[in-house]
């Protein structure tokens, strides 16, 4: 009897331990997981000029950083270059209308790194189509984000996102349709 | 003791239950470590890292053009492609520091799929991206990779990349830009 008890305790210990470590796992997996989500969930908020939605993907004193100068930090200032985004780029656009704008974000190659104490850090591609009159569909910019992200009461936020666009960028596009400046 | 046989069944179906679960979710997360690798290969070419790129594959790595031709075999060759790499398509990078090169490797469609407990195969298409001189970012090629991976210490690997990179190519913009070349 004794001997029963002791072997089920081992495979007890051996069951926990394995379902410990598998959580662990399933736990990274579901994080990369939620801040790939993320990245596509900027582009979306991008997309649709929606200022409530590109802020709420921002930490509360997320930092939006383009040319190494902090564009915007907090949602406050965040929504507002959202709202200003929308004038420049989504002009037809009705106030609280559900609408795309002139470009789209084609989030590609995430790259995620875990720091394992609720922040991560991450890099993904960011490929800016835009209709070109009387062509169609045309690469405006091939950039990427480098980004910082924090957990807070379970939900990833971006803390910092560093925006390169000017790698690659067809400026004569830009300016024939009229959104010249920074994309 | 007769009592203790009445949960038993139940018991054996709770864990097979949970068994098939868990393998189900453990194959979800082992499709999307691979599908991470498949990124972290284009950051290491775009970055024309060799050491990262070299650790991306296994110890015996292949790198194959069109599935036929062997262009690196094992990760002392793989890093010596990179170096060449880095030399040809980053000529203005100083060592050591992270700089990216003329092409961008935009990868999408991953399909993975697992064919054992260590091994795996995928295909993703891989669109280049340069920049055209006094044009802005253009489309150089759209091809595939078509791959299989092993997981050596609990980490996925390519063990064979074989490149599909012509089936649509702009050979002109390649020649303009100096791509074209052994």
């Amino acid at each position: 009897m004794k001997t029963i008890r002791s072997f089920m305790a081992l495979a007890a210990a051996i069951t926990l331990s394995v379902a410990i470590a598998s959580a662990s796992e399933t736990e990274d997996f579901a994080d990369r997981f939620m801040i790939e989500e993320l990245m596509y969930r900027y582009a979306l908020a991008h997309d649709l000029t929606d200022p409530e939605a590109y802020a709420a993907v921002f930490a509360e004193d997320g930092e939006l950083v383009a040319g190494g100068i902090v564009v915007a930090k907090g949602r406050e200032a965040l929504m507002a270059q959202a709202v200003d985004d929308r004038e420049r780029y989504n002009p037809g656009a009705r106030d609280g209308e559900r609408s795309f704008m002139v470009m789209r974000h084609i989030i590609t190659n995430p790259v995620i790194t875990l720091n394992g104490d609720g922040t991560a850090s991450g890099i993904c591609y960011s490929q800016i189509v835009v209709q070109e009159p009387g062509v169609g569909p045309q690469i405006l910019s091939q950039g990427r984000y480098e980004d910082e992200y924090v957990k807070q009461d379970g939900e990833w936020f971006i803390s910092r996102r560093e925006i390169f666009i000017a790698d690659m960028a067809n400026y004569e596009l830009a300016a024939e349709i009229g959104i010249g400046g920074q994309p | 003791m007769k009592k203790m046989w009445i949960p038993f069944p139940c018991a054996l179906a709770l864990i097979l239950m949970s068994i098939g679960t868990a393998g189900e979710l453990e194959d979800v997360i082992e499709k999307h470590e691979i599908r991470q690798l498949m990124n972290r290969y284009s950051l290491a070419i775009d970055l024309t890292d060799p050491e990262a790129y070299a650790s991306v594959f296994t110890d015996d790595g292949e790198l194959v053009l069109a599935g036929e031709m062997v262009i690196a075999k094992g990760r002392e060759a793989l890093m010596a492609q990179a170096q060449s790499d880095k030399e040809r398509f980053n000529p203005g990078a100083k060592d050591g520091t992270r700089s990216f090169m003329v092409m961008r490797s935009v990868l999408t469609n991953p399909v993975v799929t697992l064919t054992g407990e260590d091994s795996a195969t995928g295909i993703s298409y891989i669109q280049i991206v340069v920049d055209q001189e006094g044009v802005g970012p253009v489309i150089l090629s759209q091809g595939r990779y078509e791959d299989e991976y092993r997981k050596v210490d609990g980490n996925w690997l390519i063990a064979r990349r074989s490149l599909f990179t012509t089936d649509m190519a702009n050979f002109e913009v390649a020649q303009d830009l100096g791509l074209l070349g052994p």
